[in-house]
């Protein structure tokens, strides 16, 4: 009945970026166009990628090849997205002052982080349900893994990669998007390595099998490092620090200030 | 600037050298990591008659179980007991597949959801390999019920003789879960390689840990309960669309042709027609394994010897006055409660046997045949082994009683017959009823037509495999060729079994040719009634080993060429359903046509029944070869070769009583073509699935409440710069 590892890796994959949106986004109208709109600029970014892969017949086998293109893809479509969200900065301002909507605040846009963060979420919900719907479908059966040769872990890493790609994406969103605003070029080529070196530590996972299922943890660790590290820069980015967090959780101080 | 772009460019080439090092990886769908699919298809099915529901089905979405394999008689304790993973897939050799085992197994369907039969041909000469006392899905009294001794307190239930001592009954029986008959090689390495020996096998009496290896059987069939109800919900109102009708009736077609043109308009005597008949299809418990050679080939293939032979003297007989007419008959369906003979026995009280048509039009057909127009009836059933060293002729009891003087005459000209002959007829126990044969349906409805049943046992069968896939060629000497023949040396190699048949042949177209005119042949006339040794060997191969043959191939019309040409078996023998007529019964109806009908010079579109004599029935088949390439001669041949309907009369009798027991009953469930699947995987342990399952959970919760709360104070946590300010970058 491996319907119970379904559930446990659905749950595992899209529980944060459940919460957040729920916590976060659904609230706002405004949030939710751009989540929709950037997810959906990594899904011109999938199509591209494979259209590359398609046309190079030759390395069509070697996926190390396509994983490197779609990196460059992905990333050169955030840049395109930075530049159309920026330019609909005003005019989306215009659009939510017209409209007297009491929770659009204009809050949203005088903090340029709020709309990074919500389409680095973006590309980040299309992105991991991408990498892990296929094989949640074919969880549902009665079989699980492992009559060829595999690590019984599979399913297990492959939503726990998923989950680190879902946040790494919203990370990078808030630190590009800010790193931009600032013309702040190393930042932004970091991302980009970061994300290479993300897909390519995940390639590590072919070497896997049923006796080996340690390979698993050389992809899984630095994916989890470099999660707490983009999201590191990504809070301080954003204008948090841990002395705001702890003020906020544990002080009472503060608490009752006006914005 | 420049010198920053250079060391970009250099990294990022850096990496790509680096990612390209990796191993090159096809795209892969997780599933076929999950699964491994078996070829096989060889599942027994549904069948209904009357009043109950048999043979295998699964649950819509298939059976799953842990494989288990039986190696030793202990393991079926394991199994049923103690085994702690029930319920299993039991996977068993052909010695162990015996009516007992399998009873003892479905009837645990608590413990035992599927069973699988490796039934592979032996790599040599090892006679281990099969049941030591024989297999075969017919009960010990096979059609029983439906045949001459049904109410009989003396003869019915066999109660003198148990004729199929190996039977199991399995044909009767609602087995209720899935089985298979695994006969690929590939298929049987996956199970057993894979997945048992890996996983699942026992190390000292201690069963494995997890992960272990589970099937997935899946029949599903579309009908249930029995053939009543069954055809209740195909024919309701929305019968039209496609997928109502769930159910459809056995049967097929009989072959018949008589050695007199007799038409309507001139009169038949009473009891001046000899039958001689044998039946055309075997049975066995799963699809795609239906072979048969003592069962059914022995006999018709001794039949169409025979009338190849006699047909050589046809105008003789034609032309002696008072010569008795002669219709050999060819039943289909005799293993399913004599769909064929009851269907033939109905047609003539119908009036419509040879031919359905209009009596009072003026074009000639055949002049009808009737009970009371036949003389005397042989038969001849199983003919492939000597039981010792001869072949025996049963008979009826009452029968003989009431028709002394005829069946003596019978028994004694079949043994002069055989006179100069490599073939021994003896009588069996006069006290012994007819053993299970389609005469016994003729029987039933007019009591006094002398029968006699030649078969190849005294009492019980010497057949160990009647009515089973292992009714191998092998076992009758059918190809007993020397090692390295080619094909085609093989199929005009002459056999022990057909030197046999040829033998047997001759002596009943001797026997027919004095019944018939009366007088003996003359020494001219009886070289001429030899059987073609040639002729048997080649329709022996045929049948038994490969429809790619020269003699098959010259009677088929050209559009059947290239199914003979890819068939990988031999044809099954299996009756079906009525409406999708079998390949035996087509291919016998053609080579009845080609022994006993004359090459006419019409070509194809002229080659079709004449519109005033209806008696003639006309084939154009391919012929045979003209020169050395692909090239075929093309036969337009005309013959009073008939078929009717082997269908049994309970589906053609308005409001027949289906418990009655009459005629006929059975049917077959339809199932879509994706509906037999078997498949392997691991099945996880209880404890990771949870564990899974509770990580799952433990993330999503805490995520929840983590949001919650930074999404609560995002004000305070995410304090903002003034976007005039230039803030050095942190972190």
């Amino acid at each position: 009945m491996t319907l119970m590892e379904f559930f446990g890796c659905t749950f595992i994959t899209f529980g944060p970026p459940f919460a957040l949106f729920v916590f976060t986004i659904a609230r706002d109208p405004m949030r939710v166009i751009v989540l929709m709109a950037s997810a959906f600029f990594w899904l011109c970014a999938l199509l591209m990628s494979s259209i590359v892969w398609f046309a190079v017949v030759p390395l069509r086998d070697h996926l190390a090849f396509g994983v490197v293109f779609s990196v460059l893809l992905q990333e050169l479509f955030r840049f395109l997205f930075y530049k159309i969200l920026r330019k609909a900065h005003d005019g989306l301002l215009a659009v939510s002052q017209q409209t007297t909507e009491q929770h659009v605040t204009p809050k949203d846009f005088s903090n340029r982080h709020i709309m990074a963060y919500v389409s680095g979420l973006g590309f980040g919900v299309i992105a991991g349900t991408f990498s892990i719907v296929n094989v949640l479908a074919d969880m549902t059966g009665p079989g699980t893994i492992g009559i060829e040769g595999d690590s019984k872990f599979f399913f297990w890493t492959s939503a726990c990669l998923s989950l680190c790609i879902v946040l790494l994406h919203t990370a990078w969103g808030v630190i590009f998007f800010s790193a931009l605003d600032k013309n702040q070029w190393t930042r932004v080529i970091m991302v980009i390595a970061a994300h290479m070196f993300f897909s390519c530590i995940s390639l590590v996972n072919q070497q896997s099998s049923s006796d080996n299922s340690g390979v698993y943890m050389g992809s899984l660790i630095p994916s989890y490092l470099l999660l707490i590290g983009s999201g590191a820069a990504a809070f301080l980015t954003a204008g948090g620090s841990f002395v705001n967090l702890k003020n906020a959780l544990i002080c009472r101080k503060g608490r009752y200030e006006i914005e | 600037m420049a010198a920053l772009r250079q060391r970009c460019s250099l990294w990022l080439l850096t990496i790509l050298m680096f990612c390209l090092y990796w191993n090159p990886a096809g795209s892969v769908r997780t599933k076929t990591k999950i699964y491994i699919d078996l070829k096989t298809q060889s599942a027994c099915f549904r069948t209904f008659n009357g009043t109950h529901q048999m043979g295998c089905a699964s649950s819509q979405s298939g059976n799953v179980g842990i494989v288990y394999y039986i190696q030793k008689s202990e393991d079926f304790d394991w199994i049923l007991n103690d085994g702690p993973h029930a319920p299993y897939i039991v996977v068993m050799d052909t010695k162990d597949f015996i009516g007992d085992n399998v009873r003892r197994l479905y009837k645990r369907s608590d413990r035992v959801t599927g069973i699988m039969v490796i039934s592979l041909p032996p790599k040599n000469d090892n006679s281990s390999s099969w049941p030591q006392d024989g297999f075969s899905i017919s009960d010990s009294c096979p059609n029983d019920q439906a045949g001459l001794y049904r109410d009989s307190k003396v003869y019915g239930g066999c109660k003198k003789t148990k004729w199929n001592l190996p039977g199991s009954g399995l044909i009767r029986e609602d087995l209720g879960i899935p089985v298979f008959a695994l006969s690929d090689e590939s298929d049987v390495d996956k199970i057993l390689k894979k997945c048992f020996f890996k996983f699942n096998e026992r190390d000292n009496g201690s069963s494995r840990g997890y992960p272990l290896c589970a099937a997935e059987l899946k029949i599903q069939m579309f009908g249930a309960v029995d053939t009543e109800v069954c055809l209740r919900r195909s024919n309701q109102a929305f019968s039209l669309l496609p997928g109502s009708i769930i159910c459809d009736p056995m049967g097929d077609k009989n072959n018949h042709v008589t050695m007199m043109n007799t038409p309507q308009n001139e009169t038949r005597a009473n009891d001046s027609v000899i039958i001689v008949g044998a039946r055309m299809d075997s049975t066995a418990l799963f699809t795609l394994e239906y072979r048969s050679s003592d069962t059914c080939v022995s006999g018709f293939v001794t039949l169409l010897a025979a009338m190849e032979a006699l047909w050589r003297v046809k105008n003789m007989i034609r032309n002696t006055a008072g010569a008795k007419d002669i219709m050999f008959a060819f039943f289909h369906g005799e293993s399913y409660d004599y769909i064929g003979s009851s269907s033939m026995v109905y047609s003539m009280q119908q009036g419509t046997f040879p031919q359905d048509l209009n009596s009072d039009r003026d074009d000639l057909h055949l002049h009808n045949i009737d009970l009371q127009h036949i003389h005397q009836f042989v038969e001849l059933n199983q003919v492939g082994y000597r039981d010792k060293g001869s072949l025996w002729m049963h008979t009826d009891p009452d029968n003989r009683r009431a028709k002394q003087a005829q069946i003596k005459n019978m028994i004694d000209g079949l043994k002069a017959a055989t006179q100069g002959l490599n073939v021994s007829l003896q009588e069996a126990d006069q006290t012994q009823p007819l053993p299970p044969a389609s005469s016994q349906r003729f029987l039933m409805e007019r009591a006094d037509i002398p029968v006699v049943v030649v078969t190849d046992h005294q009492a019980e069968y010497t057949n160990k495999f009647y009515n089973s896939r292992l009714d191998l060629a092998e076992f009758i000497n059918a190809t007993d060729y020397p090692p390295g023949l080619t094909e085609a040396e093989k199929y005009d190699f002459v056999t022990t079994q057909a030197e046999m048949i040829s033998e047997l042949a001759t002596a009943l177209a001797r026997y027919l040719y004095e019944a018939s005119t009366g007088v003996a042949p003359d020494p001219n006339v009886k070289d001429t009634l030899t059987a073609n040794t040639s002729t048997v060997t080649h329709m022996l191969y045929c049948f038994l080993v490969s429809p790619n043959c020269e003699l098959l191939k010259e009677i088929v019309p050209h559009y059947n060429s290239e199914s003979l040409e890819t068939a990988l078996l031999p044809y099954p023998f299996y009756v079906g359903i009525h409406g999708d007529q079998s390949q035996i019964s087509a291919l016998i109806y053609n080579l009845m046509a080609r022994f006993t009908g004359e090459l006419v010079d019409l070509d194809e579109s002229h080659c079709k029944t004449d519109d005033h004599d209806k008696r003639y029935s006309y084939l154009y088949v391919q012929g045979n070869k003209v020169g050395s390439g692909k090239d075929r001669q093309g036969w337009c041949i005309k013959s009073l070769v008939q078929d009717s309907d082997a269908y049994s009369p309970a589906f053609q009798i308005d409001d027949y009583d289906w418990k009655s027991g009459k005629y006929s009953t059975w049917s077959e469930s339809r199932w879509a073509k994706d509906s037999l699947k078997v498949r392997l995987f691991l099945v996880p342990s209880p404890h990771l699935q949870l564990l899974t399952l509770l990580s799952g959970l433990v993330v999503l919760l805490l995520s929840m409440i983590i949001t919650y709360l930074i999404a609560k104070r995002s004000g305070e946590i995410f304090q903002q710069q003034q976007p005039s300010e230039q803030q050095p970058t942190s972190g």
